[in-house]
């Protein structure tokens, strides 16, 4: 365990960096729920994920431009108009699920969420806005960090290795609904669309171009892989604990898998984990977001505007965080309200991943560096097969078997 | 999320600096048409029998006129694209297209010098060099003048963006005071007419920019994607020389 933390760990630590809410919560639930029987799933999620933000990177690596744009210049303004709308729920639902982290995490310590939830929906829309988030951002991510006890609980939960081995590598899925749904908030939270816009965006930002991006695409899907062995673990850690006891009810539950590390300190730690993780994603995903459109729409999109200046920017990114606040200040049971959240984006996802799939595969936009007919055929299969998960839920739903 | 998404975030988020945009609205005797609104209209031949529908606009690029003039048009028919030269075309409306016969079938062919409007300019993104900034083409206004027909403005607002989500009537509007004068706005090429990537051609404006400040012209050019930003820096580059 020691040598795996000690060739692992920088990157373990980058990737757990990028666990928020709704990846805790949802990948908890999926380990409590179902005990090891989502790892041979979360192996293929894994192998999608590395295949749509390896195309999602290179978009941004040979055209210089992030999603929103390419979408715009490659698709009809409808299309776009749709594709765009719908980024804007994906990431208003992943917001809700920040906010009810917020609130569930601050529970664990002892305050109520009608109390937390307001508060941190004004400190995060002023730290933001007037540009002195930054500053508390790394007070955040270092909260975030609690979850580096995931992988030590894993190992020191003594899981029987066998069952996982067996589960990790052979499909164990459930004939149920319940399997089916979690299936899609695995996939809704692993592969979000609001990463996808983001890989790109990064890219650009950095100024990647072709000549660059040999080492960034190595990066990416080391980036991709390590963040799902963190999620591995936290399934591993909390099927370990708890699972098989049914669906997550409370960050409390979640918090058991960390008694093998931390002892009783384990709810403490996991608050402190979930509060940094979630208040570092509530500022992240709406402004990102209201960036995203803007930049398509052709819109200003700048912080140091005012309102005036920038209404569709700050109009979109006050809205995701008044509409996040208000809906996970509704009664009943967060972690359950962050798992459908992450449902949603799981329905949302075929239909980014669609266009994405369709930009990659375009020479027009790529040139050489198109989808090779082997990626495509992989790419395709990936695009497909979430599409008719996404596709079962629905169906599944609006006959009332769900 | 990382704290690296975050910092990105707001990099992002504060480096677009505004500009004070110095608005010259398009100044045109004659009639005004949307490209966006006329996209899509029916195509009717000389004795009225429809042909096909409006694909794109095609206008020569390299005339050396400030405004663009037609060159010609694409048309929709029969599952297959067809290209109508500018003589062929009796008459351009916001609602159809007329031609003085019937419709030849003559494939399209890409020349340099030669840009579809639809495909090529609208939603790509324009150096404006009045307000000394970059922006996404929402839509384009031909002019119906004594001349003939000519690309005339340009209009980048989000307003006009979102009309052209609703209905025909509402997509054939020109709101004119939000129509740049096309002569304001430089556009350079890439690859040539039409290829992937931004738009096209450089122009005279371009010579605006060199007017502009360091501060101005990074931040310009920091909006680019980098093939658009390496050509305008080399061409700025090759002015300072000379």
């Amino acid at each position: 365990m020691l040598a795996f933390v000690a060739i692992a760990g920088p990157g373990l630590i980058a990737a757990n960096a990028g666990n928020d809410a709704g990846g805790v919560l949802t990948y908890a639930s999926a380990g409590a729920q179902f005990g090891y029987e989502t790892l041979f799933l979360m192996l293929l999620v894994t192998v999608a994920l590395v295949l749509v933000q390896e195309m999602c990177a290179r978009l941004g690596a040979y055209t210089g431009e992030g999603l929103g744009a390419l979408i715009r210049e490659q698709f009809s303004l409808r299309a776009s108009a749709g594709a765009l709308l719908l980024l804007l729920v994906a990431n208003a639902a992943l917001t809700v699920s920040e906010f009810s982290g917020i609130g569930a995490a601050m529970e664990l310590l002892g305050v109520s969420r009608y109390i937390a939830i307001p508060v941190a929906l004004v400190v995060l829309w002023t730290l933001t806005v007037f540009g002195t988030y930054s500053k508390g951002e790394r007070v955040a991510l270092v909260l975030s960090f609690a979850f580096l006890a995931y992988p030590v609980a894993a190992f020191l939960a003594h899981p029987n290795v066998r069952l996982v081995a067996r589960d990790l590598l052979t499909p164990q899925f459930t004939h149920s609904s319940a399997f089916l749904i979690l299936a899609v908030a695995l996939i809704g939270t692993t592969i979000t669309p609001y990463m996808q816009f983001y890989v790109a965006s990064a890219v650009v930002d950095k100024k990647i171009g072709p000549k660059q991006y040999p080492s960034e695409r190595i990066d990416t899907i080391n980036g991709a892989i390590l963040s799902d062995v963190i999620s591995m673990f936290i399934i591993i850690a909390t099927a370990a604990a708890i699972g098989g006891t049914g669906p997550l009810t409370s960050a409390r539950e979640a918090a058991q898998a960390l008694v093998p590390a931390v002892g009783s300190a384990a709810p403490t730690l996991f608050g402190i984990g979930l509060l940094g993780a979630s208040l570092l994603a509530a500022a992240v995903v709406p402004l990102s977001t209201a960036y995203a459109i803007a930049e398509s729409a052709g819109a200003e999109r700048s912080v140091s505007s005012s309102f005036r200046q920038a209404p569709l920017f700050f109009g979109l990114f006050t809205l995701q965080l008044v509409v996040g606040a208000a809906v996970a200040l509704a009664p009943g049971n967060l972690v359950t309200r962050v798992v459908n959240m992450q449902v949603l984006n799981g329905l949302i996802t075929p239909v980014i991943l669609s266009f994405i799939l369709i930009l990659a595969n375009r020479r027009s936009v790529l040139g050489d560096a198109a989808n090779g007919r082997t990626f495509r055929i992989a790419a395709t299969v990936c695009v497909v097969s979430v599409g008719a998960l996404a596709l079962a839920v629905v169906v599944l739903k609006l006959v009332g078997k769900a | 999320m990382t704290s690296h998404a975050l910092g990105f975030a707001l990099r992002r988020a504060r480096r677009h600096t505004l500009s004070r945009r110095h608005v010259k609205p398009v100044e045109f005797e004659g009639k005004l048409l949307s490209v966006a609104g006329a996209v899509g209209s029916p195509v009717y031949s000389g004795s009225g029998e429809r042909l096909g529908d409006l694909d794109d606009i095609v206008v020569r690029w390299d005339s050396g006129d400030e405004h663009p003039p037609l060159y010609g048009a694409l048309v929709h028919a029969h599952r297959s694209l067809a290209f109508v030269p500018a003589a062929a075309i009796a008459a351009v409306l916001p609602d159809q297209l007329r031609l003085h016969g019937s419709l030849e079938p003559r494939a399209p062919e890409r020349h340099p010098g030669l840009v579809a409007l639809a495909h090529d300019v609208l939603d790509r993104q324009i150096v404006d060099v009045d307000g000394a900034d970059v922006d996404r083409v929402s839509d384009l206004v031909l002019g119906r003048g004594p001349d003939g027909i000519r690309l005339v403005g340009a209009d980048v607002s989000l307003r006009t963006l979102l009309r052209r989500l609703g209905p025909a009537r509402m997509r054939r509007m020109v709101a004119t005071e939000r129509v740049y004068d096309w002569a304001s706005v430089a556009a350079f090429s890439v690859h040539g007419a039409g290829e992937a990537g931004s738009v096209l051609k450089l122009t005279d404006a371009a010579s605006h920019l060199r007017a502009l400040d360091p501060t101005q012209i990074a931040s310009l050019l920091d909006d680019l994607p980098p093939p658009e930003r390496d050509q305008l820096s080399s061409h700025l580059a090759e002015d300072s020389e000379q």
